[in-house]
């Protein structure tokens, strides 16, 4: 019963012709979308190559009047971006690896709450950590007293499950067909085999999308850094970022008459743009496990 | 739950902005007032216990330096002086480490740096900073005080984090009131130098819990563009309310050479125009003691409604930015750097150090100039006094109980705190000849090209060096009299807040909320939003909501 | 759901190993054997939980025991030991307080149109995007509706206001046609709608990630079925689209509906001046005035807690709604 996999970009025949006004009115709505969603932020990339403060001025220019590259080579300069990246990619990856391993387990173990005495106590118990938080100086002392404090594990270990994110992988475990994992469990797989044979390759799209919201909220974490780590060579770039933006602020005290700062707004926009462009690389690796559809049948025949 | 969401870095640094930037008394009604004596010379205020401040030492008339005999208004120096003296004799520390908690605004510096290399081995010890990311301060500060880990030298900056006082009050700092009192400060000279309104401001009820960074006591200086006023044919400043108007609706509407850059207008936001209107129509410093003694809060006052009235006509002529409401400071100051604002209110250094090279640079044939604003009926204005300090460098009781290690902290702040035109201070606020700095044909230190000084110099050395309270601007050197005469001109007119150094425990838990409240009520009256008459409808709510158990609190302690 | 005797102890495994039973007979035996055999037989499902656990009790729950300071008048320096219990003094304090009325209205009208405008949106998105054949074009758009989503309230309100502020481009475009002035920043009428819009503008495209990852999920042998039987592409949409995805919208509405209490804080603030706290005042922005600015750290943690228990009071709420009418639920 299976099927070949169609990957080419052409029509499943499924699908069938939609009419020409349909494609029209997809085409237009797609369009203005886009564009609407585009325009400002080549708006930002405009403003962060801006070398006076004329941008500022109300006008949504795409073009800047004068093009300059100073706001980005004070925030380069110095080398300090360029660490903190590193720390920031580190982190990330490492903390991604081990939060979506560590979120796939669990939401393995509670799938079926049936199984498992107590997992339905364990899942409300996930779940309520939604609901009611802690503030800051009780999560401070706790990283203070696991000995965390300026350590790179203490941008991981605090967050490393999102129960939003363990939900939905639940969820979306509790979607595969109940048969084939009997019939795995039937023929003898141990519930390990069952895991990493069946259920994670069938969920490659929910692991793609946690995998990016864990990578995206390392990668923009930066309060967790602010709290908890003390020496600035540790600083992920979130934070090294968050500094530049702040410069425009009156503590400033002193500049070179000769050579004053970049307007702070166009730094501002350098760094969403630095802060934006290495998930933009990574994302088109991991959006197609979400926009193409498993086959479920090949997987059964 | 939503803690973490609180402490939003863009909303912080953006009141940040607001209460420093512009000075606190044209976004905020934080620090505001009554007539009092002349400033400087004015008296503890009444029923605190007496608090003597550290003896002063007024700055040295040194080649260049321009020193009023107006007290309160800072010096001026047209030059760098050539010959730098020593202010500290002896090494300060003894060995050892020394932690510090500063507030820091600027890209982190490298982890090996010369300038704070240098600074350790001038100083004897090893200093440890801890650096807050500016809008993460007031969080940071709190929980380590909670874990009971606050550095040796602690920056305490009440304007942004006014939840503060409550620790200060229970004791969380060292008292040195009675240890720097009179000549207790001797063997400490440079901070002999501090101006005694910013010992005497950051006080809490009378005590003295760390050492201020000063700021001038008026720390505001109006700007208009003098050279569209005469193009409108106003040769003169405004003399009175009245005239302000026209000026201002004319900045935006009249044909002046502004024009040609695009829209213009009088004022870029609502908080320049109230701290405009405010001056003009005499409205009291926050707090006015009536004759009985009994307080009135600035909304109670007659003057208060002229003025709000007068900013409902002001707002109608068309004299403000259409979003005067929302813009940022920061946007603020970039629209007039651009020229397209007709008169601005800022602090005398950001403007005098920032804006104007900006503006001039934009726009070379603009004619940037002081004004003093008028009073509404051609008589005098009055000018409020903002806190004179922007914080201060505080030793944790704990620390402190080492009377050894106390003396050891405080001389290292004394080193930190040397005066304009010494060695030290040269080193602290420009760091290393040749790297981080060169002095030029006149001998004005100039920061070298390029962001080290910025990088290695300017975050770190940020505590308690004395940079806004001396008026020193490189590149321009002549404005530095040009702002002191600005300040000058203001400081008789000047009325301090009654209130400023006492404490009501209603005000530091309401003062949030009964801010929002002011913003919301004279941001809607002035825009139309709410009519005028919901004046007596926010003086009832403001009563209700605290107002009145904070004017009981004050007068009880008065 | 299941009739076992809840219990938190997960600790505890059983030393003596029950003899294996044939493992096709093992789903159905699980109901029928003890507990400890129970236990047993998930020991490997306890493993895969256990790290979790671990996770959640240290680094959750642990402090989760400082929310007591809602009950304390909260001194940072007297710390939890030193400060006093001043019972339900902050939740009084809250609740009394004439503002806070307003405070949850406005916040419950702002969650209310998102719910109804932005929860849909993306589902709508990803449905459109789902529907395009051509997998370079659906990738291509879906790479440009996310970005919004990376760039802070700062500059998203600032884009705003360049756009629809008193010197905005459209807002002039508006004065012109209109023959008056025209500023939506500034309009207290049209506060929600600007918020909920901004929300959308901004969330739509990352929203649609989940949307579609679901979509995966949804076997093809069902469209070719439907193709078969000849139905169009709305019908399949009806009929099959949304019904295979159903699971994951109801539970993503279900977490929505907790936190229902919760507004953009940031985006909020930020234009509040704007418009005025009758309109603009959520709960967020009235625990910063009332009690974070103050260092009213008790109230500001009672707040939290309030919001908690009407949270999971709704969370639960609609979870057994959503069983009761035939669906699976979230949890």
């Amino acid at each position: 019963m299976s099927r070949p996999r169609t990957s080419s970009p052409a029509r499943p025949m499924w699908m069938g012709r939609p009419s020409f006004l349909v494609t029209v009115l997809k085409a237009v709505v797609l369009s203005v979308t886009v564009v609407v969603m585009l325009y400002p932020f080549l708006y930002v990339i405009a403003g962060s190559f801006a070398s006076s403060n004329a941008r500022s001025e109300g006008s949504l220019s795409l073009i800047p009047t004068s093009f300059s590259l100073d706001a980005y080579a004070s925030v380069l300069s110095g080398g300090i971006v360029t660490r903190a990246l590193m720390v920031s990619i580190g982190v990330t990856v490492i903390g991604t690896l081990f939060s979506v391993t560590l979120t796939i387990l669990m939401a393995y173990g509670l799938m079926s709450t049936k199984d498992v005495p107590g997992g339905r106590v364990i899942l409300y118990l996930v779940l309520f950590t939604m609901l009611f938080g802690a503030g800051i100086i009780p999560n401070y002392l706790l990283v203070r007293q696991l000995g965390l404090l300026d350590t790179y594990a203490s941008l991981i270990l605090p967050g490393a499950i999102s129960a939003f994110n363990l939900v939905v992988v639940r969820n979306f475990f509790m979607n595969i067909p109940r048969e084939i994992l009997d019939c795995a469990r039937i023929d003898g797989a141990s519930e390990w085999r069952i895991l990493s044979m069946i259920v994670v390759p069938l969920s490659k799209g929910v692991i793609a999308v946690i995998a990016l919201f864990y990578g995206v909220a390392y990668w923009n974490d930066f309060f967790n850094a602010m709290i908890y780590l003390n020496d600035t060579a540790k600083w992920p770039v979130q934070l090294v970022l968050n500094q530049y933006v702040l410069q425009g602020s009156p503590l400033t005290p002193l500049q070179n008459p000769a050579a004053p700062p970049p307007p702070a707004d166009a730094v501002q926009m350098v760094v969403v743009v630095l802060a934006t462009v290495p998930i933009l690389i990574v994302y088109p690796f991991i959006q197609r496990y979400f926009t193409k559809g498993v086959l479920t049948g090949a997987i059964k025949g | 739950m939503d803690q973490r969401s609180m402490s939003s870095p863009a909303l912080l640094s953006r009141r940040r902005m607001l209460g420093l930037g512009a000075g606190l008394a044209a976004a905020f009604p934080l620090v505001g007032g009554c007539r009092t004596e002349a400033p400087g010379a004015s008296q503890t205020p009444g029923g605190v216990t007496s608090f003597t401040p550290p003896s002063f030492i007024p700055p040295d008339q040194i080649p260049g330096a321009s020193i009023s005999d107006i007290a309160g208004v800072p010096p001026a120096y047209t030059r760098y002086p050539s010959e730098l003296v020593r202010s500290v004799k002896e090494v300060p520390g003894r060995g050892g480490e020394v932690s510090t908690f500063q507030v820091f605004e600027q890209a982190p510096p490298p982890s090996d740096n010369p300038w704070l290399n240098e600074f350790n081995e001038r100083l004897g010890v090893t200093l440890r900073p801890t650096y807050a990311a500016g809008p993460s301060y007031g969080e940071k500060v709190q929980t380590m005080m909670a874990s009971g880990d606050l550095p040796d030298i602690t920056w305490i900056e009440r304007s942004i984090a006014p939840g503060l006082i409550q620790p200060m009050l229970q004791g969380a700092f060292t008292d040195l009131t009675d240890l720097l009192a009179g000549s207790g400060i001797d063997p400490y000279p440079n901070l002999a130098r501090i101006p005694t309104y910013a010992w005497r401001n950051s006080t809490v009820n009378g005590m003295l819990l760390g050492v201020p960074s000063a700021l001038p006591m008026v720390n505001q200086v109006t700007m208009y563009r003098k050279d569209w006023a005469t193009e409108l044919g106003y040769t003169e400043p405004p003399r009175d309310a009245q005239e302000v108007m026209e000026l201002l609706a004319e900045f935006t509407r009249g044909n002046h050479r502004g024009k040609q850059g695009g829209d213009t207008w009088g004022l870029a936001t609502l908080g320049h125009g109230i701290g405009l209107a405010h001056q003009m129509f005499r409205v009291p410093n926050e707090w006015r003691i009536e004759d009985d003694g009994s307080l009135t809060n600035e909304i109670e006052t007659d003057e208060f409604e002229a003025a709000t009235e007068y900013l409902v006509e002001l707002w109608n002529s068309g004299a403000f930015h259409p979003d005067a409401a929302t813009l940022p400071v920061l946007d603020a100051q970039n629209i007039y750097q651009n020229g397209r604002i007709g008169l601005l209110p800022a602090g005398v250094t950001p403007h005098y150090r920032t804006m104007l090279p900006a503006l001039l640079a934009n726009v070379p044939e603009s004619e940037p100039t002081a004004i003093t604003p008028p009073g509404h009926d051609g008589g005098d204005p009055v000018i409020h006094q903002e806190q004179g300090y922007f914080g201060i460098a505080a030793i944790p009781s704990d620390v402190g109980k080492d009377v050894e290690r106390l003396e050891e902290l405080l001389r290292i702040i004394d080193y930190w705190c040397a005066p304009f035109g010494s060695e030290e201070h040269t080193f602290i606020n420009y760091g290393i000849e040749g790297r981080h700095f060169a002095f030029d044909d006149q001998g004005t230190p100039v920061p070298t090209a390029g962001d080290v000084w910025a990088r290695e110099v300017s975050g770190p050395s940020w505590l308690v060096a004395p940079r806004e309270a001396a008026f020193f601007f490189p590149g321009n050197t002549e404005w530095g009299v040009a702002a002191q005469k600005a300040v000058a001109a203001a400081v008789p007119q000047s009325v301090e807040n009654p209130t400023s150094n006492l404490i009501s425990d209603t005000d530091v838990r309401q003062s949030g909320s009964l801010n929002e409240m002011y913003d919301d009520y004279l941001y809607g009256i002035i825009t139309g939003r709410r009519s005028l008459s919901e004046l007596t409808e926010w003086r009832d709510e403001w009563r209700r909501a605290g107002g009145d158990d904070i004017r009981n609190e004050y007068e009880d302690v008065m | 759901m299941s009739g076992t005797t809840p219990s938190s102890d997960v600790s505890t495994t059983s030393t003596s190993a029950p003899p294996e039973p044939l493992p096709a007979l093992r789903p159905v035996l699980a109901r029928k054997r003890g507990l400890r055999q129970r236990m047993w037989q998930a020991r490997w499902l306890y493993l895969f939980i256990l790290p979790g656990f671990v996770y959640f009790v240290v680094f959750r729950y642990v402090p989760l025991l400082g929310n007591a300071i809602a009950w304390q008048d909260y001194s940072p320096y007297l710390g939890f030991s030193g400060s006093p219990w001043v019972a339900w003094d902050n939740f009084a304090r809250l609740l009394t307080d004439p503002e806070v009325a307003n405070a949850v209205t406005n916040t419950l009208f702002l969650s209310l149109l998102q719910i109804v405008f932005a929860f849909p949106a993306p589902l709508l998105l990803a449905l459109l995007l789902n529907s395009i054949a051509g997998d370079r074009i659906k990738r291509v758009v879906q790479s440009i509706v996310y970005l919004p989503h990376f760039i802070g309230w700062v500059i998203v309100v600032s884009i705003w206001q360049a756009l629809f502020g008193g010197t905005g481009v459209v807002s002039d475009l508006l004065a012109q046609i209109t023959g008056s002035p025209v500023n939506l920043m500034t309009n207290p009428d049209t506060f929600a709608i600007l918020i909920t819009s901004q929300v959308i503008w901004k969330e739509v495209g990352w929203g649609t990630i989940i949307f579609l990852a679901a979509m995966t999920l949804v076997p093809t042998e069902r469209y070719e079925a439907a193709a078969v039987d000849g139905a169009g592409a709305l019908r399949r949409i009806w009929h099959i689209t949304l019904p295979g995805i159903s699971t994951v919208i109801v539970l993503l509405l279900i977490l929505r509906l907790g936190s229902v209490l919760t507004v953009g804080f940031e985006q909020i603030i930020l234009q509040q001046d704007a418009v005025g706290a009758e309109v603009a005042q959520v709960l967020d922005t009235f625990v910063y005035y009332r009690g974070v600015l103050g260092g009213d750290w008790g109230l500001a943690t009672a707040a939290g807690l309030v919001k908690g228990v009407i949270g999971t009071a709704l969370v639960l709420g609609a979870n057994w709604a959503a069983k009761r009418f035939g669906g699976q639920g979230a949890f």
